[in-house]
């Protein structure tokens, strides 16, 4: 599938082009669909063909015959059944290997768009089409394909041969399914409305649910009941009420489709009796029609409902087929080597969601360099960071590490000149090893203890059950934000990239750990060129540079002292460090009581 | 039996009974009219071909035809009151479930995942709706009407009879065995299907830590290998499953052939009337279809049923107890711990050993200690999420578990990093529907917890919708609200958990400027992170693996207490730590 594909794919080709399959595979498997269901009618025909003879008088046929006939019909019978087993486990082994296929390239294709596709709020849907729409596709692959095959072919074969017997008999015939189709129409739009009330109702209820438990602890503490509890229950009977309607417009109307449609074998019987009866149509041929009428089943209700599976295998696929479509971040491929560590950010103008994050920011972190920067929230300063590590590319101007564009470096070479830790901390349920083994994929089991001693992380480590060999828990369930937060240093300490960059790395450790956290951000900062954004401003007072954010834009830079001295944003920002951290409890009490 | 169980626990009254038994009985009553077509049309074939009674045949035909009529009255009746009384009681069982929701202890209710509580309300009735409303007629007709035409092909030829029951004996535990295979494995299928998706979840949470370490093909080899193990699953079970069905339904169909062969000979023999052969193997026929439905029907069962037995576990979670004690109005003695042990369900440690202490009216008192130390158990014991296996908590000198838990919560509020909004407009987000709250009070809290700034720069002010697009408040913007809710309880006592929240500086300010004032002349517990904050406190508690090591202020417990002091001293060097230095 090219990248070119149009992203707003109106075709079933377009669609049907994501399933990457044999077309040979499919074309074998509907022919043994087919066989099985040709075949389902032998009982029906033997059924035909002995009533027929026993009926009109000549006797049960020679024994021999009867044997043979038997014998075929049997035979018939397994072979329908053994088609019927290998069309069923072959049609999911077929979807069995599409959906492996697609969630592989799924997997790839995130692994190459660009991160910021992959920000939180759209993680949800990511998920749910990766699991659940690849999922449901094995309706459509393993479940759709023979059932179309045999619902389809089955009137086709049916009525070819009723028309061959009796062209009046199978006008009757087919006259309900007709006025089943015909009042399908008419219903489903007259029900239209009443199932869209009902879903809503249905999504609404679970909504409130949802909030009921949310807000739970609101009622156990502010006794919020009325407004939590009673909205609920509210909720639940105006539901059950509106259900009335649904049953009345939609659910009872469905029933007569389904009684209409299988009501063949009541209308050909008395119009077939009558017929006989003026001597009009043969015991053969009426006897044919009641066997049929059997076999016609319930194969036209199953048609009716098999367009509601296709309309939701339509929106499966266009799902799939939009994501598979993204397009992948662009990578260079010349190995251009940057000739220094440094950072430079030259105007670089950055829109989001046709917001303007960064405006012409311009600054640059010299080899060996340490600088701040910081700003309100929302000034922009959670961008710079990623866009370094190439979440986003930016809009205008450029990024470039050692003087080389990070768009025109490889992947390798950018991970391996730069380290980023962010206060979001990342473990995968693997061993303790193997995720700071990430740093470096050859370390030694001792360099990766000597980096988690670095970390500060050792001594916890070795009081877990096994170790560097504890499997973690999904995201490193069971440990503590700074001891998570430690190892994801440790993983950036073996790492050993000459450019740091750090995000509020120290922001969620719980305070028991904070110290601990510091002193292995100490060892991993040293002797790098440091990039820093942090709340806490007395950490950053040393700074070689501070750059100050406002609006997207660099209001100022400097040292700590000169942008006391000169920079509003600054000094604001500053004291209401400084007001934080001198706050305690007790100093207004007391005030209060000296009043 | 289990669901009809549910259905009467639910405080199913009279008329949902009633509904539902009518449902029954014509659930029945139309399996016998789709039945009947098949031996009218037997019946007609034997007036007109044996009989040559063509005007009785042609009576019996419309008779057929009739019948088929009838179905639809019968049938939307008796949907219509399934269902109605399905989603009666629907409704009965989730106002169950909120009420005993309600009356459980928050501890309890906060055990479970959100994702099973809110599946309750949703998913697990909507299965049990599903099989009260349509399922339970499905299996009916599916057995019924087979089994009726069975005993007509008995009546017609008792050695067809049994040949077709001995195909039914056969193949359909087959027929069932393949479904108990399909449970087992839609079972593990879940198993892996989590697992995968908690794996592709982890790939795009740690996608910029896999690139940012170029280690994409790590995550893909895990990711390769879920997907091996699914698959395999996915190759055996329908290798495994396949030919149980397969076989089933060709044994159910070759015994019709033995029945025409055995039959025939019997004709042969003179012993059986060529058309009773006919008429036998017409009806056995027509037989199939109908059963086929009661796989259908017992699929929806067995979800039904795990949502029972989902429900059922939730209502039999033993409600939290209180006594009518009358609680103190305000409070002149202040809160008392006397030796408080408890232990998390599950956990072989206790969370808090043989504690006691006082925290005085009207003053402060901090509780600090490492993590584990127990500081968060107090907190949730003293707002009785849970009850303590042994010793009492006492307000007023008055044991917290006999007072009614509408004025336990009247006598606190809680304030945590745990912002919980509901999607209504903030006006409601702070009064909470409750009575006494005039607009004046509603703007002194508004003020005073620091909200009005960003309140007024939203659309529509304290009317504005919170969840709603345009109403995105920051996490310092929600604690504020919060707290507003807070003052607006003035309750005399404040819990308050003062956990770091990551919200910059200027925002962290207006946040300890609102919680000052909401401290302010009530007794406070408040469990501190940052010591420098509470050196002021009148009395601080210092804990450590559940018990308390000691209590004072700040300048005894730096003289008396090594713990407090490694603490103290820790939290100093971190306020003069430096990243470059």
């Amino acid at each position: 599938m090219s990248e070119q594909t149009n992203r707003d794919p109106s075709s079933f080709s377009d669609l049907i082009a994501i399933i990457d399959v044999s077309r040979w595979r499919v074309a074998a498997l509907c022919l043994v669909a087919v066989t099985s269901v040709v075949l389902s009618f032998s009982p029906h025909l033997y059924v035909w063909w002995l009533g027929s003879a026993l009926l009109s008088g000549e006797g049960v046929p020679d024994t021999s015959v009867l044997v043979w006939a038997s014998v075929a019909l049997v035979a018939a019978l397994g072979l329908r059944y053994a088609c019927a087993g290998i069309s069923s486990v072959g049609s999911h082994f077929l979807a069995f290997d599409v959906q492996y296929d697609l969630r592989r390239r799924l997997a790839q294709k995130l692994a190459a768009v660009p991160l910021g596709f992959l920000e939180s709020q759209r993680r949800g849907v990511l998920r749910k089409t990766a699991i659940d729409d690849v999922e449901g596709l094995e309706d459509g692959l393993a479940h759709l394909i023979p059932e179309v095959v045999a619902t389809a072919l089955t009137p086709v074969l049916l009525i070819s041969a009723m028309l061959f017997m009796d062209w009046r008999m199978t006008l009757v015939a087919l006259s309900p399914a007709l006025v089943g189709f015909v009042l399908l129409g008419y219903l489903t739009k007259k029900g239209e409305g009443a199932v869209s009330r009902y879903q809503n109702g249905l999504a609404e209820i679970g909504g409130i649910a949802n909030e009921a438990v949310s807000a739970f602890p609101l009622v156990k503490t502010f006794g919020a009941d009325n407004i939590i509890l009673e909205r609920a229950a509210a909720a639940f009977r105006k539901f059950q009420s509106e259900t009335g309607e649904w049953i009345e417009q939609a659910l009872v109307p469905s029933t007569w489709f389904q009684i209409i449609t299988t009501a063949t074998p009541a209308v050909v019987l008395p119009v077939g009796i009558w017929l006989y009866s003026q001597n009009s149509l043969d015991l053969s041929t009426l006897l044919f029609f009641l066997v049929i009428s059997i076999a016609l089943g319930n194969v036209f209700f199953t048609l009716g409902t098999l367009s509601h599976r296709l309309i939701d295998q339509r929106s499966i696929l266009t799902r799939l087929h939009s994501l598979l479509a993204e397009p992948p971040l662009p990578v260079g491929d010349q190995p251009t080597c940057p000739d220094s560590n440094s950072i430079e950010f030259d105007a670089v103008s950055f829109s989001y969601d046709d917001r303007q994050v960064l405006d012409d920011v311009s600054f640059k972190v010299q080899q060996g360099e340490s600088v701040a920067l910081v700003g309100p929230s929302g000034s922009g300063k959670s961008t710079v960071t990623r866009l370094i590590a190439r979440f986003w590319d930016t809009s205008g101007g450029a990024i470039r590490i050692g003087g080389v564009d990070v768009c025109e470096m490889t992947p390798d070479a950018l991970s391996e000149r730069v380290a980023l830790v962010f206060q979001e901390v990342f473990l995968f349920s693997r061993s303790i090893r193997d995720n700071i083994r990430l740093g470096q994929p050859e370390a030694s089991d001792s360099d990766v203890e000597a980096a988690a001693k670095s970390a500060q992380a050792h001594d916890f480590i070795m009081e877990l059950p096994d170790g560097y060999d504890t499997v973690l828990g999904e995201n490193g369930g069971g440990l503590s934000g700074g001891q998570r937060q430690r190892l994801s240093i440790a993983r950036a300490i073996l790492k050993n990239s000459p450019v740091l960059v750090l995000d509020e790395a120290t922001a969620y450790a719980d305070p028991q750990n904070e110290l601990q956290v510091q002193t292995a951000v100490s060892a991993l900062s040293r002797g790098k060129t440091l990039l820093v954004i942090a709340h806490r401003l007395n950490t950053i007072v040393d700074m070689d540079r501070i750059v100050v954010l406002d609006e997207g834009r660099i209001v100022d830079q400097g040292r700590h002292e000169a942008l006391l001295e000169r920079c509003a944003l600054y000094q604001r920002l500053w004291s209401d460090y400084v007001g934080v951290s001198k706050f305690t409890f007790g100093r207004e009490r007391r005030a209060a009581a000296a009043d | 039996m289990e669901i009809w169980k549910l259905v009467l626990d639910a405080g199913a009254d009279g008329e949902i009974r009633r509904q539902l038994l009518v449902s029954l009985v014509l659930a029945l009553g139309h399996a016998v009219l789709y039945a009947a077509v098949p031996i009218l049309t037997v019946w007609a074939l034997h007036a007109a071909l044996v009989e040559s009674q063509h005007s009785t045949a042609l009576w019996l035909g419309l008779a057929a035809l009739f019948v088929t009529f009838l179905r639809f009255p019968v049938l939307s009746i008796q949907l219509a009151k399934s269902y109605a009384g399905a989603f009666q009681l629907g409704a009965r069982l989730r106002e169950r479930l909120l009420s005993h929701m309600r009356s459980l202890p928050l501890g309890v209710v906060r055990a479970q995942t959100s994702g099973r509580l809110v599946g309750m309300f949703n998913d697990d009735i909507k299965w049990i709706e599903a099989f009260v409303g349509g399922g339970v007629g499905i299996v009916i007709g599916a057995l019924c009407a087979p089994f009726l035409l069975l005993v007509f092909v008995f009546f017609l030829d008792l050695t067809s009879g049994l040949i077709i029951t001995g195909g039914l004996l056969v193949g359909f535990p087959l027929l069932h065995l393949f479904a108990s295979f399909m449970k087992r494995s839609i079972v593990q299928r879940k198993v892996r299907i989590d697992a995968l998706s908690n794996r592709i979840g982890e790939h795009f949470s740690g996608m910029a830590v896999l690139r940012s370490f170029n280690a994409v093909g790590l995550a893909d080899r895990d990711f390769k290998a879920d997907m091996d193990s699914l698959s395999g699953l996915y190759r055996r079970s329908a290798l495994i499953m396949t030919p149980f069905s397969v076989f089933g339904l060709f044994v159910m169909e070759a015994a019709l052939v033995l029945c025409a062969f055995v039959g025939a000979s019997a004709v042969n023999e003179g012993e059986l009337p060529a058309e009773v052969l006919v008429f036998v193997l017409f009806v056995g026929l027509s037989l199939y279809n109908p059963l086929l439905l009661f796989l259908g029907g017992t699929g929806q069962y067995r979800l039904a049923r795990t949502a029972t037995d989902n429900i059922r576990r939730f209502l039999a979670l033993p409600p939290m107890i209180s006594g009518n004690v009358a609680a103190p109005q305000a409070v002149e003695r202040g809160i008392s711990f006397d030796a408080v042990s408890f232990r998390y369900d599950g956990k072989t440690d206790k969370a808090l050993d043989s504690v006691s202490f006082v925290a005085e009216p009207g003053q402060l008192t901090a509780i600090v200690g490492p993590s584990g130390a127990g500081k968060s158990t107090v907190f949730n014991l003293i707002a009785r999420f849970w009850d303590p296996q042994t010793g009492c908590i006492r307000i007023d000198g008055c044991d917290i578990s006999q007072m009614p838990t509408e004025r336990l919560s009247d006598l606190m509020a809680v304030v945590t990093q745990e912002t919980v909004l509901i999607n209504d407009t903030l006006r409601r987000n702070l009064d909470l529907g409750l009575p006494g709250i005039d607009g004046g009070r509603l703007n002194e809290a508004v003020d005073q917890a620091r909200c009005a700034d960003f309140v007024d720069r939203l659309p529509g002010g304290l009317e504005a919708h919170a969840g709603e697009d345009g109403v995105r408040l920051s996490g310092g913007e929600k604690q504020r609200l919060t707290i507003a809710r807070a003052l607006l309880k003035n309750a005399p006592i404040i819990l308050l958990d003062e956990a770091t929240a990551s919200v910059d500086a200027s925002n962290a300010r207006l946040i300890q400027e609102a919680v000052g004032l909401l401290t302010r002349d009530r007794t406070v517990v408040v469990i501190a992170h940052r010591l420098s904050t509470i050196v002021d406190a009148d009395k601080i508690i210092v804990m450590d693996e559940g018990r308390i090591v000691a209590e004072g202020r700040h300048e005894q417990l730096l003289a008396g207490c090594p713990l407090y002091e490694k603490l103290w001293q820790d939290h100093r060097a971190t306020q003069r730590w430096t990243i470059a230095g």
